[in-house]
């Protein structure tokens, strides 16, 4: 991807290119597509942030701000199933842990933004590697289960841990500064914090669509596409699930860490099943493998469930029907359609298909 | 001490073994699901929510307890059929199958589960005791309906054991699950054999739901609440594996009902984990191998 | 016993119980440098526990494996292929939704120093060229964009020995390369392995007899789990003991 830019001009076929010339450019017309998606996404969403700014909005800014927050924790849960081919059914788990992290920084040592980035970036490759050596021995579904059953029992806990604030969680959380130096905003600044987020989500998603372009995403995708080839190679598919999983953790422990700027609270719930199904909904309409999809999803999802909460509170029952219709219908995602379009447009010159 | 035996331990240990047959009722079907269909089914803690709801309707509108007990399980066969019919089998080719069933039973599990929430509210609902009272057996209370229960379950474990074991249906189901081409090129039909076992593992959830009902209460999470127990059973004891369900289903709620006693309720859930794990560390396929193979 | 330098690949009374069944028995074999050594046998004799074996896929329950006279009995795979043992599969083993060139570039990097480096993929110069030069060799310069899922089967056999060929090995081990391939196919994959077998020391584990005896200098055959017979083909050919297990079997 990070080629030299002559290169992108050849066509895939052109006669005397070589092959890893043409095998390049053959995979930039694949990220094309998602390319452009993710362009038009950060881009509007800068557009929406200063309109709604301007207009002095403070609803829709805040909900975007969530739908950001977890749409990071939904691109945790691609890293896992679209890269290395793992289902996390538990990844609310280290976003819960990132969260109660944040709050307690933030109400017993200090006020400072960049702490609690610290410590929930600390808090992810420790919990991420504790959780990842007990789920990569088990393999497919099982994997899933264990995922699964370790969000729910570190949640039970919790919910019993009086000194974690029990079933009521932590509340009165205070308002932090952010500052970048050169400019500094309030979270409670519905404007100002959108963009911090913005921001964090940017670095995130610019980070790992850098690293699916690296011999380590490329060997994170051999485990997910021939897991059992890979050792023959000379790789080792345990320790790279396991840098997937801490990677994964990670991404979610931080986006935990935001949220307790934005809501003012952390509470169990936040490591409840519903909100590890959240992300995994929001990255199934957004497309696996895609990196932008799950940002996509999880708007897509945050919004409709705003809209469908105005008419019924039965959102569950909605969201479910939904994911449904894209598990049997279109399991690739939304943007994984687009890419195939794209793709096989491309493609159409030399017949292709088996 | 002895008064600590016969006033605590004893009876907590028999609620435990009351739990623990109604938790492998619900073992029996996941396993028994996944043993044949390979498919991990996520809504199998809202099928036991559903037949404990069931059972709730049925008991309200005057059905006798005794009946609805026959009833709900056969209710509940028209809804795995439905569920293998309709949504397993849109993906059960594709190449994810194990990924695409699992999250479709998860897609299923919300509705249901939201939708038990819509009709009868979140709060908790509890049927009467069908059999209140009990007898006294060397000082210790046994009270009625879990001895009953016991039985019961037993008793369906038993059938259940023999069906799989010595019918032809059975016979069927097992070489189904130990290759659908071959068992398909010996004649057996094997999708209408889908088909059946899901409504089965479906009813046996159900009738777990009923039966437990009057001792915890009925309510819409309960499905979340007892599917990690019976996914843990199920992995301790072999994805697939009948004797596996049946022992470590009946093991485990021991060590819970002792750990909760001696340690915390709290901390029993992470220790059954940690046993889990465990087993998993040493044993991936579990403590015995699964249906149809051995 | 053997020195180093001209046994590269040796076992010594190499046996793995399955349940009650003895499916390898014993089997001694030592595979000189260069050349083509096949081990065949009929179906069921074997062939493949035994080829599990050295590759690590399955520990042995007695004997031992020396790869240039260092043991690597139990030695992870991934080690294998870095002490320079590779192996190709009787069913196809790819990566299907990866491109022809990435399957290749994939098992070239594998090996390199940085092989979960952090650069673009672009960097890694030397995994590319190899790629390269194989995707030539192979003649599948035509398909390096196409998905090795959508290749013919013909060529997807060829990429699986180039996928097995892309770690650089001293041995390489092939099962049943032409497995399912048409007349011509096998032709020309049997001039590949023949040209291959200047460069490298190869086993090749096969169930065409015919193949087998004009590419290789030594025949192993196996039957039952045992050793049942060494040497040049066409004294193995000659064989009384394997005309009755082989070949009236067949």
């Amino acid at each position: 991807m990070a080629d030299d830019g002559s290169v992108t001009t050849s066509a895939p076929r052109s006669a005397g290119a070589t092959a890893a010339v043409r095998a390049y450019a053959q995979e930039r017309i694949e990220w094309r597509a998602l390319n452009i998606a993710s362009i038009v996404f950060f881009a509007g969403a800068v557009a929406f942030g200063v309109a709604y700014g301007l207009k002095g909005d403070t609803f829709y800014l805040r909900l975007a701000t969530e739908a950001l927050i977890f749409g990071a924790v939904a691109l945790s849960v691609d890293i896992l199933l679209g890269f290395a081919g793992l289902l996390s059914l538990g990844q609310a788990l280290y976003f819960g842990l990132g969260a109660y992290a944040g709050a307690l920084v933030l109400k017993q040592v200090s006020e400072s933004f960049w702490l609690v980035m610290g410590v929930s970036i600390l808090v992810g490759v420790l919990s991420g590697l504790i959780g990842g050596l007990i789920a990569i021995r088990a393999r497919g579904v099982y994997f899933a289960l264990i995922t699964y059953g370790l969000a729910q029992i570190v949640a039970k806990v919790i919910y019993n841990t009086r000194e974690l604030g029990a079933s009521d969680g932590i509340t009165g959380i205070p308002i932090v500064n952010v500052s970048f130096g050169f400019w500094q905003t309030k979270a409670d600044n519905p404007a100002g914090f959108f963009f911090v987020v913005l921001a964090v989500i940017a670095i995130i998603y610019l980070g790992l669509l850098y690293l699916s372009g690296t011999p380590f995403g490329r060997a994170l995708s051999g485990v997910r596409i021939n897991e059992n080839r890979m050792p023959f190679l000379g790789y080792r598919p345990d320790r790279l699930k396991l840098a997937a999983f801490v990677l994964a953790s990670t991404i979610a422990s931080i986006a935990g860490g935001l949220y307790p700027m934005l809501r003012g609270f952390v509470s169990p719930e936040l490591m409840y099943f519903d909100a590890s199904t959240n992300a995994i909904v929001a990255t199934m309409i957004g497309g696996t493998g895609t990196l932008i999809g799950p940002l996509y999803g999880s708007v897509i999802l945050v919004f409709l469930k705003s809209m469908i909460g105005t008419i019924t509170t039965h959102q569950i029952m909605v969201i479910g029907a939904l994911f449904m219709i894209v598990v049997i219908f279109f399991p690739r995602g939304l943007l994984g359609y687009l890419r195939e379009i794209v793709v096989a447009r491309s493609r159409t010159k030399d017949g292709g298909g088996p | 001490m002895l008064d600590y035996m016969q006033f605590v331990l004893a009876p907590q240990m028999l609620n435990g073994f009351a739990f623990g047959i109604a938790i492998v009722l619900m073992a029996l079907g996941l396993t028994i699901i996944f043993g044949l269909l390979d498919v991990i089914n996520m809504s199998h803690g809202e099928f036991f929510a559903i037949g404990a709801y069931a059972g709730v309707v049925l008991l309200a509108s005057g059905v006798n307890f005794w009946v609805a007990v026959a009833l709900v399980p056969l209710l509940m066969l028209p809804v795995g059929v439905l569920t293998e019919r309709l949504l397993v089998r849109q993906v059960f080719d594709s190449a994810d199958r194990h990924t695409l069933t699992l999250l479709l039973t998860l897609g299923l599990s919300m509705i249901f589960y939201d939708g038990l929430k819509m009709v009868f509210g979140p709060n908790p609902l509890r049927p009467d005791n069908p059999i209140p009272g009990g007898i006294e057996v060397a000082g210790v209370f046994l009270p009625a309906y879990r001895m009953f229960l016991i039985f019961l379950g037993a008793a369906i474990i038993a059938a259940v054991w023999a069906i799989i074991y010595k019918t032809s249906l059975g016979a069927m189901i097992r070489a189904a699950a130990f290759d659908r081409n071959m068992a398909s090129s010996l004649g057996v039909p094997v999708s209408a054999v889908y088909s059946a076992t899901f409504a089965f593992g479906t009813a046996l959830a159900g009738l777990a739901g009923i039966l437990l009902a009057p001792i915890f209460s009925v309510f819409p999470t309960m499905g979340h609440e007892f599917i990690v127990i019976a996914f843990t059973v199920v992995i301790v004891g072999g994805m697939g594996s009948i004797k596996g369900a049946v022992l470590a289903g009946l093991l485990l709620t021991q060590v819970q009902a002792i750990a909760s006693l001696i340690i915390s309720p709290v901390w029993t859930d992470p220790i059954l984990f940690g046993i889990m794990v465990l087993v998993l560390m040493f044993r991936p396929q579990g403590l015995f191998g699964r249906l149809g193979h051995g | 016993m053997s020195s180093a330098d001209d046994i590269v690949l040796e076992t010594r009374g190499l046996s793995v119980n399955f349940g009650g069944l003895r499916a390898v028995d014993n089997v001694d074999i030592a595979v000189r440098r260069g050349g083509i050594t096949s081990i065949i046998g009929p179906n069921g004799a074997g062939k493949s526990t035994f080829y599990n074996l050295v590759t690590g896929a399955i520990r042995p329950t007695a004997g031992k494996v020396f790869l240039e006279g260092r043991e690597i009995t139990g030695t992870p795979t991934h080690k294998l292929s870095a002490m320079g043992l590779s192996r190709s599969f009787q069913i196809t083993n790819l990566f299907p939704q990866s491109t022809v060139f990435e399957n290749l570039r994939l098992a070239a990097h594998a090996l390199e120093p940085w092989s979960l480096s952090l650069l673009p993929v672009g960097r890694a110069k030397r995994a590319e060229a190899k790629a390269e030069a194989l995707v030539e060799r192979f003649g599948l310069g035509s398909k390096a964009t196409e998905m090795a899922g959508h290749l013919s089967h013909g060529e997807q056999r060829r990429l699986e020995i180039a996928v097995a060929l892309a770690c650089d090995p001293k041995i390489l081990i092939l099962d049943e390369p032409t497995q399912g391939m048409s007349h011509t196919d096998t032709e020309e994959a049997s001039r590949m392995v023949r040209d291959l077998s200047k460069e490298i020391t190869i086993v090749l584990i096969e169930h065409d007899i015919d193949i087998v005896m004009d590419l290789s200098h030594t025949v192993v055959v196996l039957a039952q789990g045992r050793k049942l017979a060494e040497g040049p083909p066409a004294a193995v050919r000659a064989n009384k003991d394997v005309q009755t297990a082989y070949f009236g079997a067949h």
